[in-house]
């Protein structure tokens, strides 16, 4: 009887806990924040991020560097356990797709150079709430399109009379992973 | 303790995963072109004078650059992708073109490997020649420095005609390869 009681009044209060914050969680105005991630393929990441009007879904646009250039990435994320606004640690998933544009290693502008465009299709690990401060980790499979430009260095004085073309690269690179941090305003 | 292990075994796993990367990828090269200088032919006093096929030769060797392809890739097939004849001057004077390719060994003897037929209308400078070889005889060629005969028929023309030729080959082959 004791045990019903109190197994009652701890679903009461779960319950009510939940509505409580899936309440707070429906009523916030639309939130931005900002980001800051390192990984591979996408380098360097700095970014806006977006969460419209409910935490479990956000988006973020991001400026990238990979060493060689400059790029871009759109990421779209879907954490569903970001409806418990207190939850610490939640899995989340993650649909990234990115360019990198065409560079050259810094001090051989003489070799070919190499740009890609890539979607990350990442699974992840959220360690804070999910509106304020939080780390991210996360991992998964890429697919990149690698392009190449000035191929034709590569054959120096051994190339008179042959013209090389551009070589591409199109296939799967498992698994690459980014991490870092964002910081929604509540 | 219990903190560093976790912290030392979450640093390795990371690594543990950066090391053990797998690529699968198709990588595709578009064109090699190896361009030589085939011969001239002299302007005739007069033109449209039927003259006797003349032949020229010339060596060709992409293989050096289409077997990086095949060192990277584990199944490289390689294709023609152009064979023409050009010149510095108009060359609607030719009415037929016919190329044979001969490799470097014994298992490569002179075979036929493409022509030119004139439709009547406006060429320019450029002919381009159609493929007649079957593409797995191709690629056994162009794995070996190759020398090319091009037979052409015609008639005379007033002006002189340096010739050469262009030979270009695409290439491609999958990899998997565990990084």
């Amino acid at each position: 009887m004791r045990k019903t009681i109190v197994s009652a009044f701890t679903v009461a209060l779960l319950c009510f806990s939940v509505s409580a914050s899936a309440q707070e969680t429906r009523k916030h105005p639309i939130r931005v924040g900002f980001g800051m991630d390192v990984g591979v393929p996408s380098g360097l990441s700095l970014g806006v991020v977006l969460h419209p009007k409910v935490d479990w879904v956000s988006a973020q646009l991001s400026l990238t560097h990979n060493v060689l250039n400059f790029g871009g990435r759109v990421a779209l994320k879907l954490d569903p356990l970001a409806v418990f606004a207190n939850n610490p640690i939640a899995p989340f998933v993650d649909v990234q797709g990115g360019a990198a544009a065409q560079g050259t290693i810094p001090g051989h502008s003489d070799l070919p150079s190499l740009g890609y465009d890539y979607l990350n299709l990442y699974g992840g690990l959220r360690l804070g709430k999910p509106n304020g401060f939080h780390w991210n980790f996360e991992v998964g499979p890429t697919y990149m399109h690698v392009t190449t430009d000035n191929f034709q260095s590569v054959l120096g004085n051994k190339g008179q009379g042959l013209v090389v073309g551009n070589p591409t690269v199109n296939g799967w690179v498992t698994p690459t992973f980014v991490t870092g941090f964002e910081v929604v305003w509540p | 303790m219990k903190t560093n292990k976790t912290r030392t075994g979450g640093l390795l796993i990371a690594l543990a995963l950066l090391v053990s990367a797998c690529v699968s990828a198709t990588v595709d090269e578009p064109n090699v072109c190896s361009s030589s200088d085939l011969g001239t032919v002299p302007g005739a006093p007069v033109s449209g004078v039927a003259v006797p096929p003349q032949q020229f030769s010339t060596s060709q060797d992409l293989s050096e650059v289409l077997g990086k392809i095949g060192d990277v890739a584990d199944n490289a097939s390689a294709r023609l992708t152009q064979l023409s004849l050009s010149s510095d001057n108009d060359l609607s004077w030719v009415s037929q073109v016919d190329v044979n390719v001969k490799g470097d060994s014994d298992d490569l003897p002179d075979r036929f490997l493409g022509t030119y037929r004139a439709a009547g209308s406006a060429v320019g400078n450029n002919l381009a020649l159609d493929i007649k070889m079957d593409d797995a005889s191709v690629q056994k060629y162009l794995n070996h420095p190759v020398t090319l005969t091009f037979t052409v028929s015609g008639t005379t023309t007033t002006q002189t005609n340096k010739l050469s030729s262009t030979l270009c080959a695409g290439a491609s082959g999958d990899f998997s390869k565990s990084l």
